[in-house]
């Protein structure tokens, strides 16, 4: 048995040779580094803009004046305009952002809140709460509220923006590619009949599907090794890097042979491909913005495997997420090569080809 | 004339035999139904509180006016919610009645901040003498929606362009080309008749799903002229994988780096600075992106559908004669 799997692996890396999958991955991988390291920025505030314009003249005037240039040191979007027209053309102009006018009511300052009109009730309250408390800490000491941090370590730790994107490519091209190039190589040899060939022979399924899911699992190491390598050189954590790239390249290459059997040539199963990879995509906004995690987005499987990623890459510290997510992957890999197996049988026991 | 209509039917035809066109049609609406889900709770996201109960109800009730709150009886369980991988602040009290923040760590800013302004709030007697006001300037559709549209409009276009793409290579793997070749038919004709089922299917895709997501009152003319220029994208994309793929095999891979510049050209649009983006300018999807979305959020005129069509027109043309050779050889 083992023969035979060894043998049909070095088939499969031989065809995948021939039809460029390793340039193209070692390609795409690359293509990658050189956006990470030197197109998108390191530093890149996905915050909204905030533009100002303030027409109190009171009492506590420089105090305000204070907590917006601060602000605006701190943030770099925030913005003093000179009049609320102003305000509001920007605003038009750039829609993630908000404005404040800080005028006189019967002789008190008042902030009128310019929103753009999507945002909901809990963030504006969270807004207005945030600009009161910086103008208190401005006027009366602080007062420190006692906070506990279950990571210690990971609190110091600002990940560069252009850093953040190598978790998603890790999970989005690195692990996923299986999902994508598997079908291909089964509809191949479909139309060539090897299968069916290779049915009257002593080969089994099992290995049959198992030298595939190999060759994916490999393809998957090469493309995050040379990402993760001429990105973040030795200061990843390559051994589980390489567990969780297997494990992930496994699961991805089993939904795609899944999928694959549903349908007799890529065309057909092409469209569904690129519908899946979107879904698998979702994910993509919560991991920008933690929280906000519903639950179409936690029932994605790439929505841990984007965390545990990260996780890996830069030493988060909550260890809970990583384990849970080889747990995971380990287990819809047994469960799912069995029934990769067993749909494959019985394609093969209908139609005597799959 | 004739002939390009044969070959459409043709096509067409073997579409419906294969279920494909089904396919195509229906996998755009399923992601747009999935999508309408998504955007609902993408307009009530909020931050995330996990609170002790024994904190109490008014306490609760505060939190509820910043985000969504899950009640949680002790620390513990407070403590593993924390740790997930979503941004979660833990709010408890000890014994002596002070109110605590517990934090993963690796949260965000307004995840680790809010909390604390929250309860100082509630617990600092000092009272502001300001007052506050909100008003908004209609803009009801949030980014998340419109972004979403575009990019599903965006995977019509990818989806259209690989089944044609698919079915050159079919095409090829069955020798019919090369039986083509040898009648009347030109090489114009055979690629206007390839063309019909991908365009056609587009712009009867792209109305059900705005639609489907809410946005049916964008202008349907702005959206009909730019879907007509961005079936250009289509053709090309089908051209490329169909010309440069000598088997499926080749094909999908193919698929896969002309998704590429599709997602990098939305991902750019949206998260570089406004001065790197002729890094992605280049790209023809990234007129059709930003001529979508300024549809759908009402600012585009029809000047702008104009440049936005005519930067895809011409850089479709221009990556058209860049790789005739590569394209007349690759369906000879």
């Amino acid at each position: 048995m083992l023969k035979r799997y060894i043998s049909l692996l070095k088939k499969d890396i031989k065809i995948a040779f021939r039809n460029q999958f390793f340039a193209i991955v070692i390609g795409v991988a690359l293509l990658f580094v050189g956006l990470i390291n030197f197109l998108i920025p390191g530093e890149l505030s996905l915050k909204p803009s905030v533009y100002y314009f303030i027409g109190y003249e009171g009492r506590i005037k420089p105090a305000l004046e204070q907590v917006l240039e601060e602000a605006g040191r701190e943030h770099g979007n925030v913005h003093r305009k000179g009049s609320v027209e102003e305000i509001e053309a920007e605003m038009r102009k750039d829609y993630n952002s908000l404005g404040m006018v800080i005028g006189d009511l019967e002789g008190k300052p008042h902030i009128e809140f310019i929103m753009q009109g999507h945002e909901n009730e809990k963030v504006i309250n969270a807004l207005v709460l945030s600009i009161k408390d910086n103008i208190r800490s401005r006027m009366h000491a602080d007062k420190e509220i006692k906070t506990v941090f279950l990571n210690q370590d990971q609190d110091a730790k600002k990940i560069p923006f252009n850093h953040t994107w190598i978790p998603v490519f890790v999970v989005m091209e690195s692990v996923l590619l299986g999902f994508f190039m598997i079908a291909v190589l089964i509809f191949l040899e479909k139309d060539e009949r090897t299968l069916t060939a290779y049915m009257v022979s002593p080969g089994r399924i099992p290995e049959y599907l198992a030298s595939k899911i190999t060759l994916m699992a490999i393809l998957g190491c090469i493309s995050s090794l040379t990402l993760v390598f001429l990105t973040l050189g030795l200061r990843a954590e390559y051994l589980s890097l390489f567990v969780f790239v297997v494990l992930g390249s496994i699961a991805a290459a089993i939904s795609g042979l899944i999928l694959a059997s549903f349908f007799n040539n890529v065309s057909q199963a092409s469209v569904w491909i690129i519908a899946f990879s979107l879904i698998l995509a979702l994910p993509f906004m919560s991991y920008y913005f933690p929280s906000f995690a519903p639950l179409i987005v936690k029932a994605v499987p790439t929505y841990y495997l984007l965390f545990a990623a990260r996780e890996i890459l830069f030493f988060g510290g909550n260890r809970g997420v990583l384990y849970s997510a080889l747990k995971g992957l380990a287990l819809f890999d047994i469960a799912g090569y069995l029934a990769a197996v067993a749909v494959y049988r019985l394609r093969l026991t209908k139609s005597q080809e799959v | 004339m004739r002939r390009i209509w044969a070959i459409f039917c043709r096509d067409l035809s073997s579409s419906m035999r294969e279920f494909l066109l089904l396919y195509m049609i229906f996998a755009p609406i399923f992601l747009a139904l999935l999508f309408r889900i998504f955007i609902s709770s993408a307009g009530s996201a909020a931050l995330m509180f996990a609170v002790d109960e024994r904190v109490g109800e008014d306490v609760i009730g505060t939190f509820k006016k910043y985000g969504s709150v899950e009640v949680y009886k002790n620390v513990e369980e407070i403590k593993r919610r924390v740790a997930g991988a979503d941004d979660v602040a833990g709010i408890t009290i000890n014994e002596s009645g002070d109110y605590i923040v517990i934090l993963d760590g690796g949260e965000t800013h307004d995840t680790r901040e809010i909390p604390k302004m929250i309860i100082r709030d509630m617990v600092d007697p000092r009272q502001l003498e300001i007052s506050f006001s909100v008003r908004d300037l209609g803009v009801t559709r949030s980014p998340v929606a419109r972004v979403g549209a575009a990019s599903l409009i965006l995977t019509v276009f990818a989806l259209a362009g690989a089944v044609i793409g698919f079915n050159i290579i079919e095409e090829k793997e069955g020798k019919t080309l090369s039986a083509i070749n040898v009648t009347p038919v030109r090489r114009f004709e055979f690629i206007a008749g390839k063309s019909i089922t991908g365009l056609a299917v587009s712009i009867m895709i792209v109305y059900p799903v705005l639609w489907i997501l809410d946005m049916w009152s964008v202008d349907k003319a702005k959206i009909f002229a730019m879907t007509l220029s961005s079936s250009a994208i289509t053709i090309l994309a089908g051209f490329l994988i169909g010309a440069m793929s000598g088997n499926q095999v080749e094909g999908i891979a193919n698929l896969k780096v002309s998704m590429l510049p599709l997602s990098a050209s939305v991902v750019g649009a949206l998260m570089l600075p406004p001065d790197k983006h002729f890094f992605v300018s280049w790209i023809p999807t990234y007129w059709s992106f930003k001529g979508f979305d300024e549809i759908i959020k009402n600012s585009a005129s029809w000047g702008q559908i104009g440049i936005y069509s005519a930067w895809i027109l011409g850089l479709v043309l221009a990556a058209f004669l860049v790789l005739s050779k590569r394209i007349k050889r690759g369906i000879a």
